[in-house]
């Protein structure tokens, strides 16, 4: 069994994240490349495609992307194009981009321009979860649908998409059990090793995974762990943070318990409402108005679930491990640091690159943040 | 003194000296100008003493009209900073560092509000709109507002914008546009009434305007340019300054008649990308090797110049609604690559030009990702160069007056050497 979660745990990993898509391709299948998590990938995989989050490389040389993409872009972006460029993508068939950052955009600017992948399709999604909203991201979802169909040549069918998101919310509800692990005193997992697992469902034929983690889930419950420590339990808040050498790092001295990441919780928050009547709009009202991400208008909300599982997860303190020049996660910044510190809690803010870089510097930093907290 | 207070006695102060001592390189009717600027500095102080109702939003240029014809009074942090000396922006600056805003890790432009927002300089607004119609960091900006103030009560009414051209977009921005009337009407009964004659009027009024702009965009293209450099700012925003608009008319077609040079001995013409560093005179170094910025080329550009509009509603009239959210979704920074390109050939293919200057702006989300594929694309279509300059809008530290000073000396060079001027 611990060969088997191991096998999850390093599903993401560099030498193993696109075994699934290559099996898939040999197969005859299509891989869609997934750019944000606000891509609602029930309808690539309604589709009969596979939804391939893309990790860009996690080696400091961007020579390639440096041509299209100056220093004060967003890093995730640049590795992304770094290993376009390099081939490394090559399998794709498609790429499907959020406007999650305008950064994002940008990047679908140059593969339009690069005409790499011929497959490329960008979405609108609103920043804020209201009626009129939900209608708007619910017409995008179809038009995204309808490319796909063009593309593949195929008929989404409604049954398709209901059962595509009956797929999704059980992957949902595994890893949500997954999490309720982590509330243990002494969790199952480290944080590095749930991050690999969200990452690996992020690559991987849904229905193979949900498979994989159920099967794994009575062994975890049971699991004993080698963690290096179980205290100070941190919250970890960042984007596009898919190397679990950072989180290694941050563990070297405390537990991460908890996350507010898109390749974490923010991910599978929330199942899709299967009773409403059309579920183009059941996806709409879910992107919206699960945990969101600091480009969504709702603050406060996102503050109070952080305090929520803080409690829940009896967590010590946050670190926020920002992305250089991911603009939501630097701006909402002051307005988290504000709110945690009138709740007492104590917080950290480093800003970080995508690949792992400043070794030293963070382990000095987060050491002395882990101090004060013990 | 608050930010009105010292735009009258700045103002005051500027007219007195063109007055006295009037610079031939600048355009007379820029006194008009001022004098308008003031009366308008004038209005708004009296209307913050009478507690007018005011808003501010990362939408002033794109609904301003709307809130006109509601009843708003405009005005706030950005114009403030808008108008700032290079001291007051440092200390703005330092102001917003102290407080934790993230100057150096955003964009300099966004964050700088913060500090103009906080120091009291200018009157809280009564009403604010979120909205993401330029950039992640504006709307961002706007978020924190919303969530940092909850003491001034400030009401928030939020408005997304899609980034493609299109009907569903139109109509979705519509309809958040009649949400946003019910709900400062509601808010402000009796003070806040939207009235579509007036709407109608000053859509009227702009487009009067806008043939006033488009004359003299079409000077630019005499040789050499009786406009260029701080003066080609003003080229399609002047339906706040009918007046002006015309008496600079008259100017520019008189500086024509006589062959009057905006730039002494003109070799060659650019436009410029984005923004400028606004600490120093960018132009003045340019012109000093014979090289004329004709135009500015921004966000709002596919207003000021003539190119056909992308006809995605069918070609119908418009209700005055739908002409404030064709506004709104015309953006180019918001939209695709190719919307921000094309604008820029056509512009530079119409004005021949004889180079692009891309003006990099730190952290500046909507125009970085850009650079590349402006360069490739205009270098293809017109065989010209797009040079890249990096800097920021108001923080020195980054790119210095005499950093940015040795590239343009470079830049002008080279242009100069491509051409066999040098």
């Amino acid at each position: 069994m611990e060969d088997r979660l191991k096998g999850l745990i390093e599903g993401n990993s560099e030498a193993n994240r696109t075994r699934w898509a290559m099996e898939w391709k040999k197969q005859g299948g299509k891989v869609i490349g997934v750019v944000s998590s606000y891509v609602p990938e029930e309808a690539i995989w309604a589709a009969g495609m596979l939804p391939f989050r893309l990790t860009g490389t996690w080696k400091d040389n961007v020579e390639n992307a440096r041509v299209y993409r100056c220093l004060s872009t967003g890093g995730y972006g640049t590795h992304v194009l770094e290993s376009m460029l390099r081939g490394e993508l090559d399998f794709l068939d498609g790429i499907v981009f959020a406007d999650q950052d305008q950064d994002l955009l940008r990047l679908w600017d140059v593969m339009l321009h690069l005409k790499k992948p011929s497959f490329c399709h960008a979405m609108h999604i609103p920043f804020f979860e209201s009626e009129h909203n939900n209608l708007f991201l619910r017409d995008e979802i179809r038009r995204f649908i309808s490319s796909l169909e063009d593309f593949g040549g195929i008929t989404v069918t409604e049954e398709a998409l209901r059962s595509s998101i009956d797929t999704y919310n059980d992957m949902r509800s595994i890893l949500s059990r997954i999490y309720e692990l982590r509330k243990k005193q002494t969790p199952p997992l480290s944080g590095a090793e749930v991050m690999g697992i969200v990452t690996a469902a992020q690559v991987m034929p849904r229905d193979e995974f949900n498979r994989e983690l159920e099967a794994l889930l009575p062994y975890l419950e049971e699991r004993q762990t080698n963690l290096n420590l179980v205290h100070p339990r941190l919250l970890l808040s960042s984007e596009f943070l898919d190397n679990p050498a950072y989180i290694d790092l941050i563990e070297e001295g405390c537990l991460v318990a908890m996350d507010d990441m898109d390749t974490g919780s923010s991910y599978f928050d929330k199942a899709v409402d299967t009773t409403l009547e059309d579920p183009a709009y059941a996806l709409a009202e879910r992107y919206l108005s699960h945990h969101g991400l600091p480009r969504m208008l709702h603050w406060d909300k996102q503050v109070e679930q952080i305090l929520k599982w803080i409690d829940e997860y009896n967590i010590d303190g946050v670190l926020n491990l920002a992305l250089m020049w991911s603009h939501p996660q630097i701006i909402r910044r002051i307005y988290l640091e504000n709110k945690l510190g009138e709740a007492g809690i104590p917080y950290l803010f480093i800003e970080r690159e995508y690949y792992l870089a400043n070794v030293g510097q963070l382990r000095t930093r987060i050491g002395a943040f882990l101090e004060m907290l013990a | 003194m608050n930010f009105y207070e010292e735009q009258v006695v700045k103002l005051e102060r500027r007219i007195k000296k063109i007055e006295e001592n009037p610079d031939e390189t600048r355009m007379a009717s820029n006194k008009l100008r001022y004098q308008m600027q003031l009366d308008h500095a004038k209005e708004k102080l009296q209307a913050w003493q009478e507690g007018k109702i005011f808003y501010s939003g990362g939408t002033g240029a794109y609904l301003g009209n709307l809130i006109q014809a509601m009843g708003f009074i405009s005005g706030g942090a950005d114009e403030a900073m808008f108008a700032s000396t290079r001291a007051q922006a440092e200390d703005y600056l330092n102001q917003a560092r102290a407080k934790g805003f993230p100057v150096d890790q955003s964009c300099d432009m966004v964050m700088m509000p913060m500090a103009v927002f906080e120091s009291g300089n200018v009157p809280i607004q009564d009403m604010a709109i979120c909205d993401n119609h330029a950039c992640t960091a504006m709307c961002m900006r706007y978020i924190l507002i919303s969530h940092m103030y909850p003491e001034h009560n400030i009401p928030f009414y939020n408005i997304d914008v899609g980034f493609e051209e299109d009907e569903a977009n139109l109509e979705h921005v519509v309809e958040q546009l009649q949400g946003f009337i019910e709900f400062c009407e509601k808010k402000f009964p009796g003070k806040i009434k939207y009235d579509e004659e007036k709407l109608k009027k000053i859509h009227a009024a702009q487009e009067r305007d806008k043939k006033y702009s488009l004359e003299m965009y079409e000077m630019l293209k005499n040789r050499p340019t009786p406009i260029a450099g701080k003066d080609s700012h003003m080229i399609g925003f002047s339906s706040m300054y009918p007046e002006m608009s015309m008496a600079r008319l008259k100017e520019l077609r008189e500086r024509v008649k006589n062959g009057v040079a905006a730039v002494p001995n003109e070799k060659l013409r650019v436009i410029w990308t984005v923004t400028n560093p606004v600490f120093m005179d960018v132009y003045k170094v340019l012109a000093k090797w014979g090289i004329a910025v004709l135009f500015q080329y921004t966000g709002p550009s596919r207003r000021t110049i003539p190119m056909p509009e992308p006809v995605y509603y069918g070609g119908r009239e418009l209700t005055p609604l739908e002409k404030e959210a064709a506004n709104y979704i015309s953006e180019l920074w918001q939209g695709r690559a190719s919307k921000w390109i094309e604008g820029l050939i056509w512009a530079a293919r119409d004005l021949k030009v004889d180079a692009v200057i891309n003006y990099e702006m730190l952290g500046c989300a909507a125009t970085l990702g850009l650079s590349k594929l402006t360069e490739i694309e205009v270098e293809r279509e017109l065989g010209i160069p797009v040079f890249q300059l990096e800097g920021s809008q108001w923080n020195s530290e980054y790119a210095s007056e005499a950093q940015i000073t040795e590239k343009l000396d470079e830049i002008a060079q080279t242009l100069l050497s491509q051409k066999g001027l040098l």
